[in-house]
């Protein structure tokens, strides 16, 4: 149950990202939530779970996003969540400033990887200095929200767990 | 036998099925196509309605606070005044909102009503994409069904521009604003003998607009800031006549034979809630070729001081 948790709450935060942005017309300071849930993911599972988890959360970002070819989040999600299984038993992810530090990284690494699979797969697409302009800033919001949407996902992780394991949050 | 080798691989098959079926899915939706795929279709139709209930939650939200503490406010007066007062701004509060929503779509009807050469459908706006690389808004069409909609399409409003629809399915549709980087739009500042395209470049209310002189002899006065730019029609996306932004800057970049300007949008995206779709275009000289050259429809300024323009004095529109 607690994949499906994760990727409902996701989904729940893109699509009222969505409408926020045209509130607040704040498109440039939107967090990467579907990555942050992918790397969320492959630090606290098994790999088969981690790569459901960012397989279907980038799928849904690709559902509200169609200006991208289907698929390219979803690639994107799955390689995050390999990351984070890959990262698991090599870096706290259970503390504030790694996990920040990491999804900085990704972050930026995840622009890389979008400008590859346009340039392959998206003929149409040439907006290349925009996104490349974009990353950091990006990388920089997508750091900041990463401990308190961690620790979101650990609590809803705790509703299923333990009741005495520790996350981000506390001791819950 | 079969079971045991998928038992023993189902962890690598599951690996490479998900690296490898995003990729089959890119390679197929990234060819140049005209109408959405079902997955596109599928996806919209999933998404939509969560876009639409958090739209709505985030109103109803909104409005909530704002009462709040308008009755925070009134706490401090005697109670009589205090319940009249609520009564009467809770009533003002409400009539300047159905006052707004009437406004603007009277002047969608009027706007409609005098551009008879072309058919519309409103539509309300309800998100943004959420990739932070594309100038991308989510609409729900109103007239769900009645009409089809199809990609490609011009969204506008009274003020100009909008966009096209780029992803439409079951009453919600994708359209790509001008600004998005992937927009053009052919463009003419009428009086001045110049033709060209308005490019987005990714900016919230910026573009850039690249013009060349059609000739030496046909050259009207030099393009100055405020100028409007409008479209030809010759794109067979937008119907001509319509008010793309005005030049910003009136100091232009050579570019090869042509000049770039900096344009200012005339549509304000970011409060953007009712637009209309053109469906149809049917102008008696939908298919003439423009005059730049023709008399310059100086833009004069309406009541709410935006530029407006005289559609009988624009070199493309119908008469």
């Amino acid at each position: 149950m607690k994949p499906f948790a994760w990727i409902l709450l996701a989904f729940l935060a893109l699509a009222l990202l969505s409408p926020l942005l045209g509130h607040f017309d704040s498109q440039f300071f939107a967090p990467d939530i579907a990555l942050l849930t992918a790397l969320y993911a492959g630090s606290r599972t098994s790999t088969p779970t981690a790569v459901f988890v960012g397989f279907a959360v980038g799928l849904l970002k690709d559902g509200l996003s169609l200006s991208v070819p289907v698929g390219l989040y979803t690639e994107v999600g799955v390689l995050a969540a390999l990351l984070g299984r890959f990262l698991e038993p090599r870096v706290d992810l259970r503390s504030a400033v790694p996990v920040m530090a990491t999804s900085a990284a990704l972050s930026l690494a995840a622009t890389v990887v979008f400008l590859l699979l346009e340039a392959v797969f998206h003929r149409a697409f040439d907006a290349y200095g925009d996104v490349l302009r974009m990353a950091l800033p990006l990388a920089l919001i997508t750091m900041l929200v990463a401990p308190p949407w961690f620790g979101l996902l650990d609590r809803v992780t705790g509703r299923f767990e333990h009741p005495h394991r520790s996350g981000l949050l506390g001791r819950k | 036998m079969l079971r045991d080798l998928f038992q023993r691989y189902r962890q690598s098959l599951l690996l490479t099925l998900a690296l490898v079926l995003p990729i089959a899915s890119m390679y197929w939706h990234g060819k140049t196509r005209t109408e959405s795929t079902f997955v596109e279709r599928g996806l919209l139709a999933i998404t939509s309605p969560f876009t639409q209930l958090n739209h709505d939650a985030i109103e109803a939200t909104r409005k909530m606070a704002q009462r709040y503490v308008f009755l925070s406010n009134v706490e401090q007066h005697a109670e009589v005044l205090e319940r009249e007062n609520r009564v009467l701004l809770g009533e003002a509060l409400k009539s300047r909102a159905i006052g707004e929503e009437l406004q603007r779509v009277k002047e969608l009807c009027e706007f409609k009503a005098e551009h008879r050469d072309f058919t519309t459908v409103p539509a309300r706006v309800i998100g943004r994409d959420v990739s932070q690389f594309f100038q991308v808004m989510r609409i729900k069409i109103d007239t769900d069904g009645l009409i089809g909609i199809k990609e490609g399409m011009a969204v506008i409003t009274d003020d100009g521009v909008v966009g096209r629809i780029d992803r439409v399915s079951q009453g919600f549709a994708d359209v790509m604003l001008v600004t998005d980087a992937r927009s053009q739009v052919h463009a003419t500042v009428p009086g001045k003998g110049v033709i060209g395209s308005v490019k987005g470049n990714g900016k919230r209310n910026e573009f850039t607009a690249q013009f060349v002189h059609l000739d030496k002899l046909d050259r009207g006065a030099p393009l100055a800031a405020g100028d409007a730019v409008l479209t030809t029609g010759h794109d067979r996306v937008f119907p001509a006549g319509l008010e793309i932004g005005h030049i910003a800057d009136a100091a232009p970049t050579q570019s090869g034979p042509y000049q770039e300007f900096v344009l200012a949008a005339a549509v304000s995206y970011a409060t953007l809630e009712e637009v209309l779709i053109v469906t149809g275009y049917h102008g008696p000289d939908a298919d003439a070729p423009p005059s730049p050259t023709a008399p310059a429809a100086a833009p004069a300024a309406d009541a709410k001081g935006r530029r407006t323009v005289d559609p009988a004095n624009t070199p493309d529109s119908p008469p």
